[in-house]
Order: structure tokens, then sequence, then C-alpha cells
């Protein structure tokens, strides 16, 4: 009997901020610059997805250990300032030479079918098709074709692809943290061709392949400068404790599923805000895990009282099931709708009309809810 | 053990709804998924029983170890449940008060193809901005809808159509205040299907699509549902579930594109490449898919094609993947893959691009003369240079702001629609990636003319009504036909035809004139070999010989032109006003057939 290795994690991960063609750089500007301009957040981006990942792994957090974590990084000088360790010769450039020996050797690593990869890119990005993209390295627009410093990921997750003489992890994560627009001048590089980084060879494909995008087709990704990008953000709040369910053993987890439901609630509330950030999975995806949580996450339950005016009578309360926890909401419930941050699990709902007694209100029989986060909305319905 | 069967009805109909249901134990683990009704056993203990909704609604129930019983009997209920879907939802946005920037055109044939062409608007039109269509009822339903608005390019979706279930299309104004066009279909199942993925419950929507109600392979399902339901499945890497549909004859014979597209991918991922661009490479002739979801994967996988270098694929069929991708390619530049159904931008459907309209534009008149005037002055030297462009110099002669121009002034209009504009009858007559022809400015009295509804067409029909023509002034109108165009003005003799003459003008010619004597008068199009009878086989003679005539008056030049060397003004005014006399005899007569018992 041959021996079942535990499963293995492969990393891929790059930030490029710096880019020296483009205005700002220290190279020879770019024969066409596309209207880019230098970026402020996206190594420092990938720093802290990197640092979350190793971190994840010294907590046993992922499905399984993390083997290997290359990380390329071409940080702004003010992303240095804020971070020194962005210069860790270590890490090296996110140039398309190294970036094509990182990704083969990321190919390379990954060559178990039970193993896991990850693949994150932060930095400017072309749309071409919904799930085909082209992510600019950091020598773009050095003496060359336009395309010739850039990485298509089509092709990344093609070459990325088992075949009959290629054995590859079979679970697979691409987050492509970037814009998605088709600038007027980027139309014409529809029919351009990106240098290949893998030869493709193709068989049949039975990964389960997810893939997070940082904006909707035609939309532009968000950071904050100087820190992180909005994506990034949002994705480490619902790997840490912003998503999830519980898993066998009681304990929460977050599969690739859970991770696009909560990122889809917490993007949803950009938009309620009226903020332009956009958020897309695509894929091919089975439901897989992605990593555990340390705890029961903490879930925001807004209660809603229908019809509104009943709030100015109605007595809630909240118990957890099982175990302790009761909450009281005030009555009136002010602010309506009232919000409260619980753990995650099973509650009881009451509510009861206060007196004096309303003749077209009555009290609610006890209900239950399953407080999920990363939110969600709590009805209590008083009418008749 | 026990056993647990769980079923939901909606409270107040009792209706039983095939919805995802989780069983839980308190502490939230997940005993069982799946989709109701549905028997599973479970070791005796408390489990709580849920379905959760889109937007945050869930139906609770919760059996007990203190209860006995071996068999449990859970109904989950509640009210209807009501699919929400993370943008906000549509909202007619009613066209009273709308400023005139804005308009629906519509179109059938596939962009493709290049065959789109302007065509009616279903069913009864547009209704407080609503369209309530029924594909089993219409006639012939446009398959494109385009939305114009002023500063933005125009916006083409695709019209579920084929399918036979009904849909509503919507305008919804979005926060930025621009208009977008809104697909809402009929059928609870598609809308809650459609809703879970928009809030990425992928769970339930795995769940969902294995409703009967959606079942691809239901006998007589509707072919929009049974794509929607094949992309979801691909989506949640579901495959096997329509292998058997995919690769058998069902997907061959579906009447959308996308049933190659569906097929093609199966073949794919399961690793038959070379019969997966064969299917892919069907898109040539069928067109189009109607689902942004196929024409990503159809761009996505011939472009792995065109690259892939390991693969068992003929020279000549990876030559035929990297031209329909060239052919594709721009459709997918111009889409929007926000949208379930294909949209892009294109101010045709046969040519997409993000050129938004002018600030000034008002339809259905576009103001172009200035753009053209290097291209008529080309065409008119070929004229007069034996160069046999007749059409497009006519076309110059005609036009109002030309120094040659004889009418100064007109109404445009198409053959299917009086809404149409001068850029879709230029894309479809074959001046691709120029700019429309023509005209220059609407009078006030051409204006009138619309408003009054003096001039309009009746689906192939051209209707002029005189009763409805202003009184006084000069009527003078443009109008366009699908194979030919015809300039005339109403309170003279003259007639012009512009462009090839051909069989429909036949019965447009003695209309327009009798319409200018006052009497009602409308026109049909009738292809050679389809007379009715000797009167109308001696109508379309002697309109050929008008027509000739009309071509000869008009590639005369103008009282007023002096540009054409060697010509003499006199001649030219001589020559203009015999054939002047003679239209008017062979009109009259032409009058005289048509009113002929």
């Amino acid at each position: 009997m041959g021996k079942t290795r535990p499963p293995r994690i492969h990393a891929l991960i790059v930030g490029v901020s710096y880019y020296p063609h483009l205005p700002g750089g220290s190279g020879p500007a770019a024969a066409d610059a596309l209207g880019l301009r230098q970026l402020s957040s996206t190594a420092l981006t990938a720093y802290r997805v990197y640092q979350w990942l190793r971190q994840a792994d010294a907590q046993q957090r992922l499905p399984g250990s993390l083997a290997s974590c290359q990380l390329l990084l071409s940080p702004s000088a003010p992303e240095l300032q804020v971070e020194p360790a962005l210069a860790n010769p270590a890490f090296g450039r996110a140039t398309r030479a190294q970036f094509e020996k990182a990704a083969r050797s990321w190919q390379a690593a990954a060559a178990e079918p039970e193993d896991m990869t990850w693949f994150y890119f932060a930095g400017h990005g072309v749309r071409r098709s919904r799930s085909d993209m082209v992510l600019l390295l950091e020598d773009f627009g050095a003496a060359g074709p336009t395309l010739a410093c850039t990485a298509d990921l089509g092709n990344l997750i093609e070459g990325m692809s088992p075949s009959g003489a290629r054995r590859l992890a079979r679970a697979q994560l691409y987050f492509v943290d970037a814009c998605r627009v088709l600038p007027e001048k980027f139309k014409r590089y529809e029919s351009l061709q990106c240098p290949p980084v893998f030869d493709v060879e193709l068989e049949g494909d039975d990964r389960n392949l997810a893939i997070y995008f940082a904006a909707l087709p035609g939309r532009l990704a968000y950071a904050r400068p100087g820190r992180q990008t909005i994506f990034s953000e949002v994705l480490l709040r619902c790997l840490n404790e912003g998503a999830g369910e519980p898993g066998d053993l009681g304990e929460w987890s977050v599969s690739t599923y859970d991770l696009d439901e909560a990122l889809t609630t917490l993007y949803a509330d950009f938009k309620e805000r009226g903020e332009q950030h956009s958020y897309r999975m695509e894929g091919r995806a089975a439901k897989f895990p992605i990593c555990r949580l340390l705890k029961p996450p903490q879930v925001e339950l807004a209660f809603h009282v229908d019809p509104e005016e009943a709030a100015a009578f109605t007595r809630v309360d909240l118990r957890a099931l099982p175990g302790p926890g009761a909450w009281t909401l005030p009555t009136p419930v002010r602010p309506h709708p009232h919000r409260l941050t619980v753990q995650g699990g099973f509650y009881e709902v009451r509510a009861a009309v206060q007196p004096p007694p309303r003749p077209n209100y009555r009290d609610l029989p006890p209900d239950t809810l399953l407080a999920r986060p990363p939110r969600r909305a709590v009805t209590v319905r008083m009418s008749p | 053990v026990i056993t647990l069967y769980v079923e939901c009805r909606e409270s107040d109909t009792a209706r039983l709804l095939s919805l995802p249901v989780e069983v839980r134990r308190p502490d939230g683990v997940l005993v069982t998924r799946a989709l109701a009704p549905f028997v599973t056993y479970l070791p005796a203990g408390l489990y709580y029983v849920l379905s959760r909704f889109p937007g945050g609604e869930e139906w609770y129930a919760s059996i007990s170890r203190a209860d006995d019983k071996l068999r449990h009997d859970v109904v989950l209920t509640g009210p209807r449940p009501q699919p929400v879907a993370v943008r906000p939802a549509p909202v007619a946005d009613p066209r009273k008060g709308l400023t005139p920037e804005f308009d629906l055109r519509w179109f059938d044939g596939d962009p493709l193809l290049g065959k789109c062409r302007t065509a009616n608007a279903p069913g009864g039109g547009w209704r407080d901005d609503v369209v309530e269509v029924d594909p089993l009822k219409e006639e012939a339903a446009p398959s494109l809808a385009q939305l114009v608005q002023e500063g933005r390019p125009p916006l083409n979706v695709a019209l579920p159509v084929v399918g036979k279930k009904p849909f509503t299309l919507l305008t919804v104004r979005l926060p930025n205040g621009q208009r977008s066009l809104e697909v809402v279909w009929a059928g609870e199942d598609v809308q809650r299907l459609l809703a879970y993925l928009d809030h990425g419950m992928l769970a339930e929507a795995a769940l969902l699509v294995q409703a009967p109600e959606l079942a691809l392979q239901a006998p007589g399902r509707d072919p929009v549902t049974a794509a929607l339901v094949a992309y979801v499945l691909l989506r949640l890497d579901k495959v096997d579930s329509f292998a058997g549909w995919a690769t058998g004859a069902d997907a061959s014979a579906f009447p959308l594109a996308d049933g190659s597209v569906l097929r093609g991918e199966y073949l794919a991922r399961t690793g038959r490449h070379a019969e997966a661009l064969e299917a892919f490479l069907q898109l040539s002739a069928r067109g189009l898919p109607l689902f942004a979801d196929g024409l990503s994967l159809a761009l996505d996988r011939l472009r792995t094609y065109d690259r892939a270098f390991k693969v068992a694929l003929a020279p000549d069929r990876r030559k035929a993947a990297g031209e329909l991708l060239a052919r594709l390619q721009p459709f997918g530049t111009f889409a929007d893959f926000d949208s379930p159904l294909l949209t892009f931008t294109g101010s045709h459907p046969n040519q997409p691009d993000a050129t938004p309209l002018l600030p000034n534009w008002r339809p259905p008149v576009v103001q172009l003369w200035s753009q053209l005037a290097e291209r008529f002055q080309r065409d008119w030297e070929y004229v007069f240079g034996q160069v046999h462009d007749y059409a497009t110099a006519q076309f110059a002669l005609a036009l109002g702001d030309h120094p040659a121009g004889l009418v100064p002034a007109g109404i445009y209009l198409t053959e299917l629609t009086g809404n149409a504009d001068p850029v879709a009858w230029a894309v479809e007559h074959d001046f691709p990636g120029e700019p429309p022809l023509f005209l220059h400015a609407l009078d006030d009295v051409g204006d009138d003319w619309v408003k009054t509804g003096a001039v309009y067409l009746d689906k192939r029909r051209i209707v002029i009504d005189p009763g409805k023509l202003p009184e006084g002034g000069t009527h003078r109108g443009f109008l366009v036909t699908d194979r030919t165009d015809l300039v005339f003005t109403v309170d003279r003799a003259e007639v012009f035809f512009v462009r090839r003459p051909a069989a429909t003008v036949a019965a447009a010619l003695p209309a327009a004139e009798l319409a200018k004597h006052g009497y009602y008068a409308e026109a049909w199009q009738r292809a050679a070999g389809e007379f009715t009878d000797d009167t109308e086989r001696r109508a379309f003679v002697l309109t050929y010989v008008l027509i000739g005539m009309a071509q000869a008056l008009a590639a005369f030049p103008t009282p007023h032109s002096d540009r054409v060397p060697g010509l003499s003004r006199d001649f030219a005014e001589l020559t203009r006003e015999r054939l002047k006399h003679r239209m008017r005899f062979f009109v009259d007569q032409l009058n005289r057939e048509d009113q002929a018992p």
C-alpha cells in the first residue's frame, strides 16, 4: 500500500507597485504608457497576503502545510517607508523573467493531485474576456513588443492544468487584485499576444478552480494609498473571521463557496454606500476548504421590526442555542434596524408586544436563526 | 436512527416548493444539505432544519431528541420567498418625463453574421417603459433591444425570444443617472436561481439546479432556461450532469448558438479538444450565443486553441479558430459580462464599439453632412468621370446642404420602423466604419410630419396619410426601404430615386405621388414575380421607366450648380424639365393603372 502524503500548499504571490517605464519611474519611458501611473499599495498588499499565509500556516489553519511560498515584489518608495521588509533581497522582483522562473518553479512544486495552489497578483491588469486578463509586470513598457513584459492569466491557468504527463494540484485558488478595465488605448491590444509563460498541453481538466477577481469586468479595483487594496482588506477579513460555517468537528472553516458569499455580501455593502468597488468569482469551483477559523466568527445581526411602527412597543430577546448568552434589545427598538454583534451559531429569537396590548399585533412564537458571517438581516414580523 | 422527511410549502397557498434545505446540529455543524422534498436518516438527536433565501430570509424548524418518534415529517413554511437580486431591483423607469435623448430600438438577425437588421417593436410596444414579450405569441419578435441615450454608447441586449417563456424588458435607472436595460425572466425557479448566484449562495444554487422545474432534459424544456441551467452547471463544475445532453443530439439541435458552446465546453473539459473545437466553430454559422457566459467561454477556448501548440488540431481548424476568434473578439471587448444575457455596446449591433452618442444627438434625425462632404465630393467626381457609382452621387445630389442639392431637408425612415436612425441604416447597407450618410437637418414641417403621423410604416408598408399633413408649406420626405431609397417632395412633380432601384419601389412611387395630390395612399413591397394581377405588373414596369428617368434626372446638376465644367446650365435645365415632364406623364399613367378596377 502506498503512503498518502498530506496535502501541501504551494503559493505564488506577486505585487507590483513600481513600474520603471511608466511616468514617475526611473527607467526609459515606455513608448506608450497607456495612461497608466505608478501604484502605491499593491506590493504592500502582496506582502500582507504573504504574511497572512505564513501565519495561517503557523497556526495550522490551512487545509495542509504551506510547502512553498514564492513572493515577487516591486515596491514603491512610499511602501518601503511603511514596510522596510519589502526590500528583503530574498523576495524576487516582479519582472517578467523572474515571474516566468517563479511560475515554472511553482508548477513543478505543485506536482501532486491532492495538493493545493494559491496565486495572488496585485498590480496593473487589463481585461480581455471575462476570465482572461493580462497582468502587467514590473518591466512593462521596456523596449520590445508592447506586451512582452506581461503575463496572460489564461495561459497561467491553462499551464497549471494537469495532463497525462504532468501531475498537478487539483485544487487551485487564484486571486486577481487588479483593474479589469479596457481603456481606449487598450482596445487594440485585444489581438496582441502575451508571450506564454507555460506551454499549453490540453487534456481533460478536472481541477477545482476558483478565481476571485477584485473587480467586475470593465471596472476598476481600488486601494487605500500606502496601505492595502480594498480587495485584500475584505479578503483577509473574510479569511480571519468574516466568512465560513461550522465544520464537521464543530470548528468554523471557510470554503470557496463561503468566501464567495461573504465577499459578495461585503461588496454589496460598498454598493449600498454608493462606493464603486466590485467583485466577481469566476472559474468552475466545486466546494473545497481554504482555511479554518481559530474561533467562531463575529456576526453582525441587523434586527428590523416589521412594520416599523411596531418597533416602538416590541421587546426582542435573543438567546444563544445552546449555551450561555442572552440579549434584550431596547424598547423602543432604536436605532432601527438595531445592530448587534454576536458569535456565530444558532439563536432563539422571541418578540413580544409590550403593554398596553395592541389589537393589530401579537407576540411571536420563538423562532430560530443561524448567525452566519459576515452579517445577516433578521426581520421580526409583528403584524398578525 | 430516525427517518426525517422534509418538504417546503408556501404558507398562503400550501404550494409545494423545491427549495435547498440544510439540516444542522445545534452546534451548527452541517449534517446534510438537499433539495426538498427529501428523506434522510439520522441518529436520534436535536436538529435544526432550515432553508435560506437570498436577502436574508430563512425558514426554520427543529426536531428534538425528546420526541421519540422514529419518523419526523418536517414542513418548512413561510410567506412566499421573494427572489432578491444583489443589484438594485429593477424598477421601471417611467418614460413620462424623460428627455427625448433616450430611446429604444429593435433589431433581429445575428450580429456575428452581420445580419442584424432593424425590426419592429415587440408586443404592444412600451407601456410605462415596460415591454412584456411572450415569444409564443409574437409573430416575429426582435432578437436584440438597443438602448440609446445621449453621451453614452448605445447598449445592445440580446433577448430570449427563442424561449418559450415570456419575459419583461425594463429600462432601469442606475445610480449614476444613466439608464440600463434589464430582462426579467418569467419563472420563479429561474429568478430564484439567479438570485442565489447573485448572492454568492453557490451551495444553494447547486441544489436548486436539480429541481424538476429546471431539469435540463425535461420534455418540452424551454431552451433559454435549459441553457441558463447548463451554464450554472458549468460554473459549479458539474459537467457530468449534462454529459448526455452535451454529447447527444440535443446540443446540436438546440435552437440557440449556446448549444454549440455548451457542447464544446463539455468536450474540452473532458479532454476531447478536436471535437470541442468543431463545436465552437459552429458559431461561425450559428452566430452569437444568447448568454454572456457563452461568449466568454467561446473566447477563452478559441484563444487557447489559437495558441496551444501541443494539441492535435489540424492546421486548417486552428486557422479557423483564429478567424472566428477575430470575429468574436470585438463583441467580447465591448461586452458587459455582469449581465446574464449577452450585452454589449455599439452604435449598431453588427459593429460593437464604445463610441458615445454625441451630446446633440436626438432621435431619429442626425446631423451628418459636414462629416461626409469629402466622401460625396469623391463620388461626385466618379459620376462625372464616367465611373458607375451613381447611387452615392445621387445621395449627394439629393442632400440639401450640398450646393447641388435638390432636397433641403428630409425625414429619415426605414422600412420597418419610423424610429430607426441613419447609423443603423448605414451599417446595414454596407457602409461599415463610416459615418452615416444623411440627412442634414429636419425642417419644422418634416418634424410635424413625424409628430402628426402623416408618414409612417406599418410593418413592411409605407403609409402616407395626407390628411394628417400640416396645412401649407412644402412637405418633403426621404424614405429608405429595405431594397431602395426614395427621395421625394410632395409639392412638386419630381420623384427621385436614389440607390439601386428594385421592385420594392414599385408601389412606393405612385403612393407618394397620390399623396402629393391629396389622396390617401399606401404602398407595400413586392418582389418580382409576386404581382397579383396585370395592373400591378404594368405598374411595376412603368415604375422602372420612372426609376430610370429619376436616375437620369438626379444625375444632372441642379440649376444652381455651376460646379461642373463643360456642362451648359441651359442644357441641364432643359433636360431636367423634359425629364420631369415625362415623369409626370408616367406618374399619371401609374395612378390611372393603380385605380383601374
